[in-house]
């Protein structure tokens, strides 16, 4: 039988030079503690503790939308890392927050 | 003051009114189990009853219907006509409306963020201990309310969402098995019921709450330290300082309706967070954690 | 306190807020209480606030309400969550969906939302699609649980249903049918029908929400013809609510409704929901819709009996609403709904099935506080 795929997970990152933009959050709903950030999502009423690197991918895009190129960017003034190694990590990070539904998809941003 | 008689013709009547913390709980029984630990733990609760036109709960603690009434005496509790629970042995009677009154008070407050913690004041400022249960909570509060600490609650914190700050709800300290006369022994003064054996909690004992606890119990505390005891036989006390985020997920964990009042209980969460010293205590020595408990100083260990 | 008192000054709230001027703390104790096991507490507060009026409520009965209203709220945001993840999973895959009830109401903005609890969420997908419908859904997180091997038997063999769906993360429940009564019962709407007149939801392509005289009658008949009544009173509102909204944006309304309740085979249902409506909650119903509903009313003997039952089963479920025949009455129309939705053949096993469980899991009680 085949199964239908989730729509997310065939989505490709690199493909899309889009900016990427994160949900509006209230900003008591944003909490940012050392290295890391509480932040609580009203819309379906989880909480989402993030860690390093994921924590600067979302103090990144914070400022405003970003390409990926310019997440990159940002990273890549912060760690030490090869060029592979950050990529991989970025694209972790971003399927990360998209899984969490905190990065706008035009199609979701009459929920907010 | 209400003399002994008024107390039972109050319960087997229209009931009695009893102010604990922010409600009011009209109580209704024929139980003689009950009426005795009413008189001995909640004789500086009654209201009169003029003053008492509005109740939050209206609570009936009586015998179980049925045959088994015989060999196997229960009790039931009810709410406002409903029993939203199974019967109890008869001899449970009492800690079964202990149990019964965290219920209700966990299914309708949700004007306070509510947490599975223990709260304890000194200078206005304010302890929060949340715990699994075995955690040696409820030993360490009981000694901390017979050392001159203010009693706010036993197990039942209410973060007020509005103002962020801890409101009493002083009750008796629900006291298990071997705590019962550790806590006997070391304080001569302290006032202890009659011992409930073969709960589900094991042999549970109430100890009454200090009248300071009492007497303040409308003056709310504002948070100082979050403390997560964990009880480790043969480890060592100490007070490790824990990370906002994992004192934040713990605290969500340990709490009632976090899911129910949404963003404004996750900025009392948060903001108490920010307020208070979080730490993890190992404790395996009554006096010496005591003694760091009593050390604890504005903004850290 | 009188009891029949208490539950006058509830419905007279409901239409009049400005009613609470007159209420002592000692009313309020009683009507607090009777609101809860309505499930009105939370609509109560929505209606006073919106009259402005709830600075005159005092502090003590005001806690209960505000805590309602919370409940609710936080159950509209997560069920407005859950409808955009649906969405998600069954319209890339082209499957339209018609969101019923609460979802509908909450979705749609309809008046009988604001303060009103929900628990499920309940969707129609057309009966060709079901099973599609089952696996995208599955792939996104839903999945039939806790449900042992007879309760899906009689789902799917019985009902031609899915069994309720859990989300594995969020835990929200989802119901998926392919018409308003099952398969089962006695009364058979087309739902083709209702599908042609349904209303796409704004924003969400693919979604839907029942026409409103179809909304009306899915309502009656949910209350009146397969419900147990368990939340009578609460379900009369909404139907109350619903009734005054399109009658008034809509001149022909009740003229639609009547006929398409005869074209739907719904006019019975419809016909108690207006008569109790009207004798409870005082909905204004013209006396032109009474007569062409006259086809539709059941003849006097019964009707006699369906009064009884009905205006003891409709009242709150509370000690102060309780007559010496209010527990027979309740009894009564738990077997009618039962009777209603399936054969004698299917019905009697399924009822002693239903009891013996409940008795062994002690089903409305918790093992401990």
């Amino acid at each position: 039988m085949a199964l239908p795929r989730p729509l997310r997970s065939g989505v490709s990152l690199t493909a899309s030079e889009a900016p990427l933009e994160l949900i509006s959050l209230p900003p008591g709903h944003v909490r940012v503690w050392g290295d890391s950030v509480a932040l609580y999502d009203s819309r379906c009423g989880e909480t989402h503790v993030l860690q390093p690197p994921l924590t600067d991918i979302f103090c990144a895009l914070r400022q405003g939308p970003m390409t990926p190129a310019a997440v990159f960017e940002y990273l890549e003034q912060r760690y030490d890392a090869t060029e592979e190694e950050l990529e991989n990590a970025m694209q972790a990070g971003l399927s990360q927050l998209r899984e969490h539904y905190l990065i706008c998809d035009p199609a979701d941003s009459r929920d907010a | 003051m209400t003399a002994p008689e008024d107390l039972r013709a109050g319960l087997r009547g229209a009931g009695v009114a009893l102010q604990v913390g922010p409600f009011v709980v009209r109580l209704r029984s024929r139980l003689d189990r009950v009426e005795r630990a009413l008189a001995l733990f909640y004789d500086r609760q009654l209201l009169p009853p003029e003053q008492t036109a509005f109740a939050d709960f209206h609570i009936t603690l009586a015998r179980a219907s049925g045959l088994h009434w015989l060999w196997r005496p229960q009790a039931r509790f009810f709410l406002d006509g409903r029993s939203p629970f199974r019967p109890l042995p008869l001899a449970h009677a009492y800690p079964l409306f202990e149990w019964g009154l965290n219920w209700c008070i966990a299914q309708h407050a949700h004007d306070f963020l509510m947490i599975h913690a223990a709260v304890l004041e000194r200078d206005g400022q304010a302890l929060v201990m949340p715990g699994e249960p075995g955690a040696g909570k409820s030993t360490l509060t009981a000694a901390l309310t017979l050392s001159g600490w203010r009693l706010l609650s036993d197990e039942f914190a209410l973060l007020a969402l509005k103002s962020g700050k801890l409101v009493a709800l002083p009750r008796p300290v629900s006291l298990k098995n071997a705590a019962i006369d550790l806590i006997r022994e070391r304080y001569p003064q302290a006032v202890i019921g009659p011992a409930s054996h073969d709960t589900s909690k094991g042999t549970v004992a109430h100890l009454r709450p200090t009248d300071t606890s009492i007497e303040r119990m409308q003056a709310p505390a504002r948070p100082a330290w979050l403390v997560f005891p964990r009880f480790t036989p043969g480890g060592r006390d100490q007070l490790q300082p824990l990370a906002p985020a994992e004192a934040l997920q713990r605290l969500i964990g340990a709490s009632f309706n976090y899911s129910v009042v949404g963003g404004a209980g996750f900025e009392a969460a948060a903001d108490l967070i920010e307020q208070s010293a979080c730490m993890q205590l190992e404790y395996a020595d009554l006096d010496v954690t005591l003694g760091l408990l009593n050390g604890l100083r504005e903004g850290g260990p | 306190m009188n009891a029949q008192l208490t539950l006058t000054r509830l419905v007279t709230i409901l239409r009049d807020p400005g009613a609470v001027r007159d209420l002592s703390l000692a009313d309020w104790d009683l009507l607090v209480r009777l609101a809860r096991v309505a499930s009105l507490e939370g609509r109560l507060q929505a209606v006073i606030k919106a009259a402005g009026v709830l600075s005159e409520v005092p502090p003590a009965p005001r806690r209960h309400l505000d805590a309602a209203c919370t409940l609710a709220d936080r159950q509209h945001t997560m069920l407005r969550w859950e409808v955009a993840r649906i969405h998600e999973a069954l319209a890339g895959a082209g499957i339209p969906v018609l969101l019923l009830k609460g979802g509908a109401y909450v979705m749609a903005g309809l008046p009988c939302a604001p303060g009103r609890q929900f628990s499920d969420l309940d969707v129609m997908v057309p009966q060709p699609q079901l099973q599609t419908a089952e696996q995208h859904l599955f792939v996104h997180g839903w999945v039939c649980e806790g449900y042992d091997a007879y309760d899906q038997t009689y789902y799917r063999r019985w009902m031609h249903e899915l069994p309720p769906l859990t989300h594995m993360r969020r835990k929200s429940v989802l119901d998926v049918h392919h018409t308003i009564l099952p398969p089962t019962a006695r009364l058979r709407p087309d739902p083709q029908k209702l599908w042609s007149a349904a209303v796409p939801l704004d924003g969400f392509p693919g979604l839907h929400v029942l026409a409103p005289t179809d909304m009306v009658l899915h309502s009656a008949t949910h209350l009146f013809h397969d419900g147990e009544l368990e939340n009578g009173l609460r379900d009369l509102v909404d139907l109350d609510a619903l009734l005054r909204h399109f009658a008034e944006r809509d001149p022909g309304f009740w003229e639609q409704l009547t006929a398409r309740a005869f074209e739907m085979d719904l006019a019975r249902p419809l016909y108690y929901a207006l008569r109790y409506g009207r004798e409870f909650l005082a909905t204004p119903v013209p006396d032109s819709v009474y007569v062409r509903l006259a086809p539709a009313r059941p003849a006097a003997p019964l009707r006699a009996v369906m009064d009884a039952l009905f205006r003891r089963g409709l009242r709150p479920h509370h000690w102060s609403c309780d007559g010496p025949l209010s527990g027979t009455a309740r009894w009564w129309l738990y077997v009618r709904s039962h009777y209603l939705r399936m054969p004698l053949r299917l019905l009697l096993p399924h009822l002693v099935r239903k009891a013996i469980k409940e008795r062994r899991a002690g089903k409305r009680e918790q093992p401990e506080p």
